[in-house]
């Protein structure tokens, strides 16, 4: 294992559990020091990992993370946390609407812009934030998570144009079906493996598999990759079998 | 990352004796590959550590031999990275030079990973990098109707590759490049030229064949275990950004 992120400071939203968690292993692994955060005060982090909690749900919450954020002036920011919650178009709320999207988007915004000074600072910044695959794929019942999850590729497209002459380059992840709680709190066990079946690769992702890919995009082995949302999907939003 | 992520591993990158393909040939060399490089001439010069092999991909009896080497020596990695671009205006634009463009570009590469499949199929591990271009797949572009029409054609045979081998632990994607600072970009463009182009992409320089380098290795790589169909834009912002 290559210590290539030696010296770097990473953040990374929601390291408690799953892609997030596996991510802040990586980023370790090679060598960055990691911030993970985590709902909870005194969060499970990934041993070696140091703990901020931050609700995504609540500004004040956020604002005070920003503060924090601008202090500390990661190297990498890793914009993982967000929710989902199935509902069909005709039964979503006005409410829940907007909370996702303030988890899923708003706050993700307000953590990048409280990233870039000490990023500009250093010469050198790396975001990745994650998206979804729905947004390039659709699927019933999605629209409020999918709208959120797009939005924040746009978000990540413009800001990456506006912060590339700075070495600061920006993407999203869009992982297809991976194997974490999340999935497990929105498909019952045999609707699973029917889902794993549909991919390509005939399987879910494992966590690890989606956090190699960030963790490329967010190391000095990525040098000109910026804009992009890259699909880490098992080949299911761009293959079919007919 | 281990140091030799690649070690036991045979790899065959086409067009290995300048600009991307040598980049990414060294790289594979450093990262503890066997690599294979072809060029047109009977005595090309690729990186140290490289076995020289002669093709010609516009001779179609030049291709069916490398096809019997490459069934043969059976890589887990295949790098389509050789190609030609034959830029001609409509007015000009002729069907032979169409088919030239085709053969070199597109039908070629085609046989090359058709006859790797059988062997990386034994080692139930392999993966497929094609070079592709913006031009064809992300925007039209004057004079570039051969060129375009092969490396779209390139993108769908990868696409179709990936598709019917997920499940063997076989990976296809391709890799678009934007301005990288090559010797073919002085033989497309004038110095001022070249410098304006640079200046185009937000990130406001050329990338280097070692960037184009490292995103090939991770796509190529251990590393890469559930992306596969896609084609990934390395171009420092230039094609999403206005």
């Amino acid at each position: 294992m290559t210590k290539s992120l030696s010296g770097k400071l990473a953040i990374v939203t929601g390291a408690s559990r799953g892609i997030g968690r596996a991510i802040a292993e990586q980023l370790q692994a090679r060598g960055a020091e990691v911030i993970g955060t985590s709902t909870k005060p005194g969060g499970e982090l990934p041993k070696g990992c140091r703990h901020e909690a931050v609700r995504l749900d609540d500004p004040a919450s956020v604002a005070a993370f920003c503060k924090t954020v601008e202090k500390l002036a990661p190297h990498i920011l890793i914009n993982n946390a967000g929710v989902a919650n199935p509902q069909t178009f005709e039964t979503i709320a006005d409410d829940e609407f907007r909370r996702v999207h303030e988890i899923n988007l708003v706050a993700p915004m307000a953590i990048c812009r409280a990233a870039l000074p000490g990023m500009k600072r250093h010469g050198w910044g790396r975001i990745v934030n994650i998206s979804s695959i729905w947004g390039p794929l659709s699927r019933v019942a999605r629209s409020t998570y999918a709208s959120s999850k797009a939005a924040l590729d746009g978000m990540s497209g413009c800001l990456a144009a506006e912060v590339a002459s700075h070495g600061v380059l920006v993407n999203c992840v869009a992982p297809g079906f991976t194997e974490t709680e999340m999935i497990k709190t929105i498909f019952p066990p045999d609707k699973l493996d029917a889902l794993a079946k549909s991919v390509p690769m005939k399987r879910l992702a494992q966590p690890a598999e989606i956090a190699k890919a960030v963790v490329w995009l967010a190391s000095a082995e990525n040098g000109y990759v910026t804009g992009q949302n890259i699909l880490v999907d098992g080949g299911l939003s761009r293959l079919k079998e007919v | 990352m281990t140091d030799k992520p690649l070690q036991g591993k045979l790899a065959i990158v086409t067009g290995a004796t300048r600009g991307i393909g040598r980049a990414i040939a060294e790289r594979f060399v450093a990262d503890g590959a066997a690599v294979i490089g072809t060029g047109t001439k009977p005595d090309g010069e690729v990186p140290e550590g490289c076995r020289y092999q002669q093709l010609q991909l516009s001779d179609e009896a030049s291709v069916d031999s490398m096809c019997r080497v490459v069934e043969k020596e059976a890589p887990h990695i295949v790098v389509n990275n050789a190609g030609i671009s034959n830029p001609q205006g409509w007015d000009k634009l002729d069907a032979k030079t169409f088919k030239a463009t085709q053969q070199i570009d597109l039908i070629a590469p085609m046989m090359l990973c058709k006859a790797a499949i059988p062997g990386m199929r034994k080692h139930k591990w392999g993966r497929f990098v094609g070079i592709s271009a913006l031009s064809g797949t992300y925007f039209g572009r004057p004079t570039r109707a051969s060129l375009g029409a092969a490396k779209a054609g390139l993108v769908a045979v990868h696409m179709s590759l990936a598709s019917e081998l997920a499940r063997d632990g076989i990976l296809a994607n391709c890799v678009a490049p934007g301005f990288i600072d090559t010797d073919v970009l002085p033989q497309l463009f004038t110095k001022e030229e070249i410098e304006a182009l640079a200046k185009r992409a937000p990130i406001g320089r050329l990338g280097t064949t070692k960037e184009l380098a490292a995103l090939v290795a991770f796509l190529a790589g251990p590393d890469n275990t559930y992306m596969t169909g896609q084609q990934i834009l390395i171009d420092g912002g230039f094609t999403r950004t206005l």
